[in-house]
């Protein structure tokens, strides 16, 4: 069984970000750079599958982004997988999720062997969008199963299970491998790297590729313009609910819906 | 005597022994590390103080004047025992190495000493029994071999005292002036005194007696000598020595591992990981325990039921250590070096990992770090830094480790606070008030260094705030590094993130540095632990004060004049890190008795027996283990219990912990205060929050 | 000319989502601002029913894929109606609602036709030809523009209640076509076997996107019942503060904070929770906070984005009442 595990540089999620004042980004100043949480617990994932069953040959961890994302993948090397591909493109189109995951799909296609298993987050929380993991199956011509919290694959290792969250409730999904999976928080719990296992993966072997030079990526281009970035309204300190509680209840419901739009 | 059977006797036991020791000695040079032996004149102090001024017994009144009787005892006995092997090589009954011959005036000294001594020692004993046969304290293992030796001191004692009175009596028959009446001697009034009841019998009897008296004696104190090795009473022997070796460091400093990546590069164990890493002076600590349960006594984990005992572990690994003795020796001189960690190939029994094959996770993770332990120990063995060790292997070999600290662990590395705060938290607490920053400051006496907790935690800030405007009313030209401070590492440190604390440590030294700062003053005893004793390791050297001392010195000074009386009956909770960790009990107290007002009261445990509040080690990032009571909980009903209205501290953390104790716990609870709080409300200045 | 704009009307259990009928309006806004026609799509297995409830949100033609294998969602299968619906009313644009299905067949439906995609838009304006939209990023930290081009393809998921729904008309246009697909072209070998439900007392806190969370003074067991109410209603899970879990109020595995799980939900709301460090380090990455609690000092209320100082037994009970109310006004 050969896994495939895509991994993804993102912002700490504790670090404050600021926009650069012209709108072009993110003012990256001061910003660490960590994978991105959701990817862990693919990587993870695909790092227990190997301890659990004896007939996983080979973990690769893919990244796509900017040259300093090399470190998160020897992060993800450090977790487990046996080497790495780094895909490396401009940063101004990490907002298209369907361009990354086309020139993954054709980093990875190149190698006939093919995956058994791809595990993907289930978003980055940079783009907070999850584009990357579908689209990636569908150039792959794989089926997917999105946002997995438990995942069972058959002694054989020719059918998987997957309980994936949706809205009120668990789907229970069973699919033949090759699959793509998208990772959701309670999957797993991402291990701490070991210190000599964060030195090992500094000598484990990693492709670096420019995408530009990637079967048929010569000529795409993103289908989608950045346009630029802007701070979201300024949170201010607390804004506190007068009245009654009738009328707390009737103003924090509508301000939820209508400001916040998280209910 | 009998020379042929003596030298028979001695033969034969010292031979014995000697095999033994030689097994021990073997033992204890599987250790891998070495520990310096230096500071010689230092050493001897304390080995007066502690070994042979039992200084740490007489903690326990009873049991420690027991053993100190029964210590002498056999120190005085020692010479008594040489004496004896000696007569038993010759005819003469008075024979003393001349020196002490009987009935020369040294002679005769030391025979009266030797009486009143093996009275004392009959005493220890025997409080010995009661309490291990009527008190039993739960501290104790109370074995059979306990009484055994109790058994055997007791009966050598006798043995004493009759061949003493055997020798009164046949020296009253055959002095040229023999009436039959045996006098009392005032240099040997024990021999004598049991000679009278013995006066009817035959010569022949008597000489039995005297006989089986001395020759009981004589055996009595070989069987001991060889029972040594293998008991808990190995620590007549090197008990000495292991206090002479302990470390002389401050408690609160941990040993860095040295060359961390070289370590890695070379697949070196990183801290401890089987029982041949645990360093000669580890292996010692094993042999010298006597399970007397002091340690586990203290133990705040243990007290509240953990998993967790101090004294456990080392019995443990003792009689792991033991189990697999033959094992250990064999395979050091069979591959050369028991310690390298390539042969992974076949895992013995004897290279298991020690956690969890001796030590439980969950033990291993209850440890508080809070001192007490070793504080208590008669004998010098130390616990903090082999349970860190301990913890280095687990969390930088195998990544394992409660959840919540590797949160803690990555928040630490980001956003360089444990608390997942976002970094522009860090300066919140200083919003509205007037406090420098060293990046715009100019020449500056102190720094304060602020740290995470006070930085961030809502409540802590308070601390930092009332500090602020102490140092400006005092007019210190101080300022702080603002953003740029970092955590010190003290928690990633504890929980064995060794990696992390030295890169924290390195990027703070880095920045102290640039500033080129000489005096930092903190309100944290874990960062003042951690920049006064373990900065210096990793080439940090900087004056380093803590808050109570700075204050108290400004008060001295009369910088700070508290004037405003603060009507409040005060206790004061002793930090862990300060006290035990820096021996800082009395300045956090100066402070208090200077406000006008303040009655300031003590709790039971207090001072170097004060009970830890369970932050310390890393426990306030992670989920307390399970047990019967939290230890805050625990710490704040002591407190409670002088019914002061006010709970004083030095430490955030301990403010915080006993604050959320008071949140689980309905009773009307005292308010907790830190002393630079209280200051500021006797100083008059106009509290930050106040408005 | 192909520019007509497909809506995928999301249904479950013979439910349109309020989410679908909200993108109505944008796509009248759309096809008023660069023509076309308005056309929706519904996917399900015997939805007959639906078609007149879509119908009379004014869709020019209206498709509907109903066959057995609908019945659960499957990302290849309604990937492939999806797109054929849009070749047969030539669409130009996609809209979907931004839920777990419309996040997860979006980027496939965008990827298999070349087109473009957007996700979770909470602003769309025409420009040109071209669309602007505006979507969160970075946790909601930044906003981010981008521009879909006027020529091919795209595909937008637009978040629930950026738009009103509108206003159902009574005449409605279109009949019903249903519309074939060749579902075993696809041989998808992924199936859904069942769906399980949870509810409030099941629901793991790290796994929603709402989280009500209580603190010590809720009181006990039984007095967290009311929190598991409005949980319920806004189909979330409970949380708990450390001192309510060690005063034996709630389950261990149900703790927030520090030594607990760290959770950062769409929406946390904190009820008698005064807000310690280590609880605030456990939530703070939250979208949104909500802080009930009758102390106005307590430090969660520097942490909150909404704040109410009232006792948490007054005004839970009436938020879960309101929000029962308006979420059935929604369907």
């Amino acid at each position: 069984m050969r896994i495939l595990v895509v991994v993804k540089q993102v912002p700490d999620s504790r670090a404050s970000l600021s926009v650069l004042a012209d709108g072009s980004g993110l003012d990256k100043a001061g910003v660490r750079f960590v994978c991105n949480p959701f990817d862990e617990f693919a990587a993870e994932q695909a790092v227990q599958l190997r301890e659990k069953r004896s007939d996983v040959d080979e973990i690769v961890a893919v990244t796509i982004g900017p040259a300093e994302a090399l470190q998160t993948l020897r992060t993800t090397l450090a977790m487990g997988a046996d080497r790495g591909i780094q895909i490396v493109v401009d940063e101004s189109v990490m907002f298209d999720e369907l361009y990354l995951a086309r020139a993954i799909a054709a980093a990875v296609t190149r190698d006939e062997q093919g995956y058994d298993l791809v595990l993907c987050g289930k978003q980055g929380i940079d783009n907070d969008a999850g584009d990357l993991g579908p689209a990636l199956a569908e150039y792959l011509g794989l089926p997917h199963i999105g946002a997995i919290v438990e995942l069972v694959v058959n002694e054989s290792g020719d059918r998987a299970n997957a309980k994936r969250q949706i809205e009120g409730g668990l789907e229970v999904v069973e699919t033949g491998l090759p699959v793509l999976l998208t990772c959701e928080k309670g999957l797993v719990e991402p291990r701490y790297p070991s210190l000599p296992n964060i030195m090992k993966a500094k000598k484990k072997p990693v492709e670096t590729v420019d995408a530009k030079t990637l079967p048929g990526m010569a000529e795409a281009a993103p289908r989608a313009t950045f346009i630029g970035l802007s701070p979201p309204p300024a949170r201010e300190a607390c804004t506190i609910i007068e009245g009654t509680p009738e009328e707390m209840a009737k103003e924090l419901v509508r301000v939820l819906r209508e400001e916040a739009k998280v209910i | 005597m009998n020379a042929v059977l003596m030298a028979l006797l001695l033969v034969v036991t010292l031979t014995a022994f000697a095999l033994s020791a030689r097994k021990r000695w073997k033992l204890l040079t599987i250790g891998s590390t070495q520990t310096p032996i230096d500071r010689i004149p230092e050493r001897l102090r304390l080995t007066l103080r502690q070994a042979i001024g039992q200084q740490r017994l007489t903690r326990y009144p009873l049991a420690g004047l027991a053993h100190k009787a029964i210590f002498f005892g056999f120190l005085v006995l020692a010479i008594r025992s040489l004496i004896l092997f000696a007569r038993g090589f010759t005819n003469d009954p008075a024979f003393g190495f001349w020196l002490l011959d009987a009935g020369t005036p040294l002679g005769n000294l030391y025979s009266l000493v030797k009486d009143i001594y093996i009275v004392l020692v009959l005493a220890g004993v025997l409080v010995f029994a009661y309490i291990r046969l009527i008190r039993k304290p739960a501290r104790m293992t109370l074995s059979t071999e306990g009484l055994l030796v109790l058994g055997i001191i007791f009966v050598m004692m006798l043995a004493d005292i009759l061949y003493d009175a055997g020798a009164a009596v046949l020296h009253a028959r055959t002095a040229a002036t023999a009436t039959g009446n045996i006098p009392f001697d005032i240099w040997s009034p024990l021999g004598s005194l049991f000679a009278q009841p013995l006066a009817s019998l035959p010569d022949g009897a008597i000489r039995t007696l005297w006989h089986a008296g001395f020759w009981v004696h004589v055996v009595l104190v070989l069987v001991f000598l060889n029972l040594l090795p293998y008991s808990k009473h190995f620590h007549v022997i090197t008990a000495i020595p292991n206090v002479f070796l302990q470390p002389l460091d401050p408690p609160g400093r941990l040993l860095p591992i040295e060359d961390l990546e070289g370590k890695v590069e070379r697949e070196e164990t990183l801290g401890i990981r089987r029982i041949d890493q645990l360093g000669w002076k580890g292996i010692l600590d094993l042999y010298t325990c006597t399970e007397c349960g002091r340690c586990t006594d203290h133990c705040p984990a243990a007290r509240t039921g953990k998993e967790l005992s101090p004294k456990a572990i080392t019995i443990s690994l003792r009689d792991f250590l033991y189990q697999h003795a033959d094992a250990l020796t064999g395979a050091g001189t069979a591959s050369g070096n028991a310690a390298t960690d390539s042969d992974e190939t076949a895992p013995a029994l004897h290279r298991a990992d020690l956690v969890p094959a001796v030590v439980s996770e969950e033990a291993l993770w209850a440890c508080t770090t809070c001192g007490a332990c070793e504080q208590e120990c008669p004998v010098g063995i130390s616990y903090v830094d082999k349970i860190v060790d301990m913890r280095r292997y687990l969390v930088q070999e195998k990544g394992e480790c409660p959840a919540p600290l590797q949160e803690m662990f990555q928040s630490v590395e980001m956003a360089g606070n444990p608390y997942s705060a976002p970094e522009e938290e860090r300066m919140k607490w200083a919003e509205g008030l007037d406090v420098p920053i060293c990046a715009q400051a100019g020449e500056i006496d102190v720094l304060f260094w602020v740290g995470c907790s006070p930085a961030i935690d809502q409540r802590a800030r308070s601390i930092a705030r009332a500090m602020a405007t102490l140092l400006n009313t005092a007019g210190v030209r101080w300022a702080c590094l603002g953003p740029e401070e970092r955590c010190t590492g003290d928690a990633a440190r504890r929980a064995g993130n060794e990696y992390l604390f030295q890169a924290m440590a390195q990027a703070n030294i880095e920045t102290l540095d640039r500033y080129s700062t000489k005096t930092i003053v903190t309100v944290c005893p874990h960062c003042y632990n951690t920049l006064k004793n373990e900065y210096p390791d990793l080439g940090g050297h900087y004056e380093v004060i803590h808050h109570a001392d700075y204050l108290a010195m400004l008060i001295a000074e009369g910088k700070l004049a508290p004037r405003q009386p603060v009507k409040a009956k005060v206790v004061y909770h002793d930090s862990c890190y300060l006290g035990r960790y820096n021996d800082i009990y009395d300045s956090p107290r100066e402070v208090l008795r200077a406000i006008p007002g303040v009655e300031l009261v003590e709790a039971e445990a207090s001072r170097d027996r004060g009970m830890c509040c369970g932050a310390g080690g890393v426990q306030a990032f992670k989920e307390e283990e399970p047990g019967t009571d939290r230890i805050n909980t625990v710490r704040l009903k002591q407190l409670q219990d002088t019914c002061a209205a006010t709970i004083c501290t030095a430490c955030p953390f301990c403010l915080s912990m006993l604050s959320s104790a008071q949140e689980t716990d309905d009773s009307s609870s005292p308010e907790g205060l830190d002393i630079a709080e209280v200051l500021l409300q006797s100083i008059g200045a106009l509290h930050p929050d106040s408005n | 000319m192909s520019n007509s704009i497909l809506v995928f009307v999301e249904q479950r259990e013979g439910t349109i989502l309020p989410a679908s009928l909200q993108l109505f309006t944008l796509a009248q806004q759309l096809a008023t601002e660069q023509g076309g026609q308005v056309c929706a799509l519904v996917v399900g297995a015997r939805i007959g029913e639906l078609a007149s409830d879509c119908a009379a949100l004014g869709p020019k033609r209206l498709l509907v894929a109903d066959a057995p294998p609908f019945r659960y969602y499957s990302p290849r299968a309604y990937t492939q109606a999806i797109c054929d619906a849009a070749a047969t009313v030539g669409a130009q644009t996609v809209l979907l609602a931004t839920t777990a299905l419309g996040r997860d067949v979006g980027p496939r439906v965008a990827a298999k036709l070349g087109g473009a995609l957007a996700t979770d838009c909470t602003s769309v304006s025409s420009h040109n030809g071209s669309l602007r939209i505006q979507r969160p990023s970075y946790c909601g930290k930044c906003i981010a523009e981008l521009e879909l081009p006027a020529d091919g393809l795209r595909v937008l998921s637009v978040r629930p209640n950026t738009f009103a729904a509108p206003e159902p008309d009574a005449a409605p246009a279109a009949e019903v076509e249903p519309l074939a697909v060749d579902i075993d072209a696809i041989g998808s070998r992924a199936t859904t076997l069942e769906v399980v439900k949870s509810d409030s007392m099941h629901k793991d806190v790290s796994e929603v996107d709402i989280i009500v969370s209580g603190g010590r003074s809720v009181g006990s067991e039984e007095d967290f019942s009311i929190l598991y109410d409005l949980a319920e209603v806004l189909d979330g899970a409970v949380g708990a503060s450390r001192a309510a879990v060690d005063a034996g109020q709630q389950p261990r595995d149900r703790q927030i904070g520090l030594t607990g799980k760290v959770v950062s939900p769409r929406l946390y709301i904190a009820c008698g929770i005064d807000g310690a460090i280590q609880h605030l380090a456990g939530m703070r990455g939250s979208r949104v906070i909500v802080a009930i609690n009758t102390k106005a000092d307590a430090p969660i209320f520097s942490a909150a984005t909404y704040g109410c100082v009232v006792d948490l037994f007054e005004l839970v009970p009436l938020l879960a009442a309101e929000c029962k109310r308006l979420l059935a006004a929604d369907s």
